[in-house]
């Protein structure tokens, strides 16, 4: 897994109020942020995964919404703040 | 679903025989599979835990892999019976040792890298409809380790495979080799 990346936010802020739908502590996902490969840690603790090597850290509002915006299937791992509108919406 | 969806021949389709490698973990070890609607698997969720719950890298001999999804129709109902067939040249405490202990797993889940750089999930159902999806308790089915005879024509190999029996064939995996969870 070489090349796995966690990808920085967008400079601007994210609106607050995403919400992960699963809280799991000791949950970890691994999907894409934009066109890259990332991990998203459900809980609150840092995990090493998937190996020591690697330290996810808890999600910040911006990994949220940088994971929200890339692909319409992560709204069934987190909640939009009502009203906002991710770029995928439009097409 | 009683939709019936076009199908149009690519110009010149990917259609490369065999399969290059799997990653196998056992099923406990996913906590969630997320599916687009396209059908493809976009996201895993694992349980971490220490040592790592991460897949396993399975290389075999080129060209001696494959990866078979048998349909049936039974009455109204479809099964699909997977089974994944690959060959491990020579006999080795090493090899041995990893056949025994895949073997000591009764729910697997397996990537698939075919060919044509296909990725297939297999061990899975997923019900489309329903948006829901179930381990299949794909587990290994037969094998064989032979010293064979004949030096000038043979080779000492192991043989494993791994069956299960799913809902429909395996889906895609849309996250490729980077986005597999391996230590």
């Amino acid at each position: 897994m070489a090349d796995l990346q966690t990808t920085t936010a967008r400079e601007e802020p994210a609106p607050k109020g995403f919400k992960l739908l699963n809280t799991t502590e000791g949950q970890v996902t691994v999907l894409r942020i934009g066109k890259k490969t990332g991990f998203l840690n459900h809980g609150q603790k840092p995990v090493a995964f998937p190996d020591e090597k690697n330290i996810v850290q808890p999600a910040t509002q911006e990994l949220l919404r940088a994971i929200y915006d890339t692909d319409a299937s992560y709204a069934q791992l987190i909640e939009a703040p009502a009203g906002y509108k991710a770029p995928w919406a439009s097409k | 679903m009683s939709v019936v969806t076009p199908i149009s021949l690519a110009a010149c389709p990917r259609a490369r025989a065999g399969i290059k490698v799997l990653w196998a973990a056992n099923c406990a070890t996913v906590a969630t599979l997320t599916f687009d609607e396209d059908r493809q698997i976009t996201a895993i969720t694992m349980v971490v835990a220490t040592p790592a719950n991460t897949f396993k890298r399975i290389e075999f001999e080129e060209n001696t892999a494959f990866f078979n999804q048998a349909k049936t129709r039974n009455k109204s109902a479809v099964n699909v019976a997977q089974t994944v067939s690959f060959i491990e040249p020579g006999l080795s405490l090493l090899v041995r040792n990893a056949l025994e202990d895949l073997n000591g797993n009764c729910c697997v889940h397996a990537i698939i890298k075919d060919n044509s750089n296909n990725y297939h999930y297999a061990g899975i159902s997923y019900d489309a409809e329903a948006d829901e999806w179930f381990s299949d308790n794909m587990k290994t089915g037969e094998g064989s380790s032979n010293t064979n005879t004949d030096p000038t024509a043979d080779q000492a190999e192991y043989i494993e495979t791994l069956t299960g029996n799913s809902l429909f064939y395996a889906p895609f995996w849309s996250l490729g080799e980077a986005g597999i969870p391996v230590a």
